[in-house]
């Protein structure tokens, strides 16, 4: 990418790449323009998914994608970031030498990409010092990116985003998703059916940060599901946080849980999930 | 007999349709609330009914005498031998949210038996459609289900009712199904679910208690892709089950109402 594709805004370090990368506008920028880089590179690749292998069960897939694209996404960070540390999904953990981690789903939905459902996204956060500071969640389809930094508020494409203001968990649409582990599904299927009767209704789409995006955005007034791992979540949680929405992930008493909600249905919402 | 025969009708649909989908992209922000139909879940929006209105006019040009029915406006009686079965926005609830999953659906029917359908996905840009014995394609691609035969490897989808009752009765089953399949994802447009089992995206899709515009075109690019069909009816409490055929049987007594 170009030097000149940072923001006039940031203060310039004497970094090699000339990036201030204690500046979270400046990271959030750079996750932005790579991740919809990456979504390209995904989009051009619908319809020819190829198992490379499988992880933990059948159903935890790589694909020849996801294997490229995080290469693409690696590369394009340490060019704008030299000496960052990177955790990607199908790589692992590169160590770095500077206070800034790179957290990075290349394919957020990789069995969507897998069966050709257009229902996918790229999902790039930046740590500092340990604390997400900025993020960006880019849908592979509709070609909308959604990104943000500390204290700068969330857009997507451009317009500022809030998430809702809704109230009354009657009026809540409320996203989900289930876990491959078998011992959940049971305790999943409780919880859904308390969730159905009192809300608008139930979605999954298959790609918690694209819900979680969503959740910022305000189109969804909530997200819950349980074993998520750190790249699933980093960004899209970030944003909903940002966007105004209550977040809560790995508190003790809800180990695995992550539920994101706009602030008036939280609470209301939060009984229901952790029964 | 019509002088127009399934492929013509789906020509027609296939226009018209995407002239409507390009309709509702031209509104991108939510539009407010307009009126409110059988609860309050189940909301109409100015777009729904402007998109109707322009389909009808477009349908009713192209085929004169044509009957219609459609989601917000009474049913027309026509004289032509041909009926078309319309959805404008399928996915209302994800259009008033502002989440950018709905289609536009599109059935023709020559002498009430379905004869073609197309069903246009607004912001993901596909064109699903196939007339009567003349296969079903998407973006011109012929498209089949696929070929699975195993449940416990299956990836399906469904939509929650409406109704109270209904929805209860689905909620308490999820747990059992969820046990038996690989996974279960919900969209929000019945027409959309019914295309992507075509394409081979879903094993399958079933939900209770639809509306007739919901289904009918998705239904018949479904069976032309492969499916096996059960269309909902009084006979099944309004059941409907569209999947690739090796997982019908084991999957039909889990989800049919009890």
């Amino acid at each position: 990418m170009p030097s000149d594709s940072t923001p006039a805004t940031s203060a310039l370090s004497e970094s090699p790449s000339g990036v201030d990368i204690g500046d979270p506008a400046v990271l959030a920028h750079i996750a932005h323009v790579v991740a919809a880089a990456a979504a390209d590179s995904v989009r051009s690749r619908l319809g020819r998914a190829r198992v490379v292998h499988t992880k933990s069960s059948p159903t935890d897939v790589v694909t020849q994608a996801d294997l490229e694209v995080e290469a693409l996404i690696r590369r394009e960070l340490l060019d704008e970031t030299p000496g960052a540390a990177i955790s990607g999904e199908e790589e692992g953990s590169a160590a770095g030498t500077t206070a800034l981690r790179w957290i990075v789903d290349p394919i957020d939905g990789t069995i969507n990409f897998l069966y050709n459902l257009p229902v996918m996204s790229v999902s790039i956060a930046a740590e500092l010092d340990g604390t997400v500071v900025a993020g960006a969640v880019a849908d592979v389809v509709r070609g909308e990116v959604f990104s943000g930094s500390r204290g700068q508020g969330v857009r997507c494409d451009g317009s500022m985003v809030t998430a809702s203001k809704v109230d009354d968990l009657a009026d809540a649409l409320v996203g989900t998703g289930f876990s491959y582990s078998a011992e959940d599904r049971s305790r999943e299927g409780e919880i859904a059916a308390l969730v159905l009767p009192a809300t608008r209704d139930i979605r999954n789409f298959g790609s918690a940060s694209l819900h979680l995006a969503w959740v910022a955005a305000g189109r969804l007034a909530a997200f819950y599901q349980r074993d998520l791992n750190e790249w699933d979540l980093a960004a899209g949680a970030f944003l909903a946080t940002e966007a105004g929405a209550r977040v809560e992930y790995g508190s003790e008493e809800n180990d695995g849980l992550l539920l994101a909600a706009a602030p008036g249905v939280f609470d209301q919402l939060r009984r229901l999930v952790t029964k | 007999m019509s002088r127009w025969s399934p492929h013509d009708l789906r020509e027609v649909a296939l226009t018209t349709a995407r002239l409507a989908a390009d309709h509702i992209r031209s509104r991108t922000e939510p539009q407010g609330v307009y009126a409110t139909k059988s609860t309050p879940t189940d909301v109409v929006t100015r777009t729904d009914m402007a998109v109707e209105e322009f389909i009808r006019g477009e349908l009713e040009r192209f085929v004169p005498g044509s009957s219609i029915v459609g989601e917000e406006f009474d049913d027309v009686e026509g004289h032509s031998g041909v009926g078309w079965v319309i959805d404008p926005l399928d996915g209302t609830v994800n259009f008033v949210y502002g989440m950018p999953i709905v289609s536009v659906s599109i059935a023709a029917t020559l002498g009430r038996e379905p004869a073609a359908g197309v069903v246009v996905d607004v912001f993901g840009g596909e064109t699903f459609m196939a007339s009567r014995g003349g296969g079903a394609f998407l973006d011109g691609r012929p498209i089949r289900v696929t070929t699975l035969d195993d449940l416990s490897s299956a990836l399906l989808c469904t939509g929650f009712s409406y109704d109270a009752g209904i929805r209860g009765e689905q909620a308490d089953r999820l747990g059992k199904l969820l046990r038996r399949i690989s996974n279960l994802r919900a969209l929000g447009s019945a027409a959309l679910h019914l295309c992507w089992v075509a394409a081979g995206r879903f094993d399958g899709y079933f939900e209770t208690d639809l509306k007739r515009w919901d289904y009918a075109a998705g239904m018949i690019i479904a069976a032309e892709a492969g499916a096996r069909v059960e269309v909902p009816g009084d006979d099944n409490g309004d059941f409907l089950l569209v999947t690739t055929p090796g997982i019908f049987d084991e999957l039909r007594p889990l989800v049919a109402p009890a």
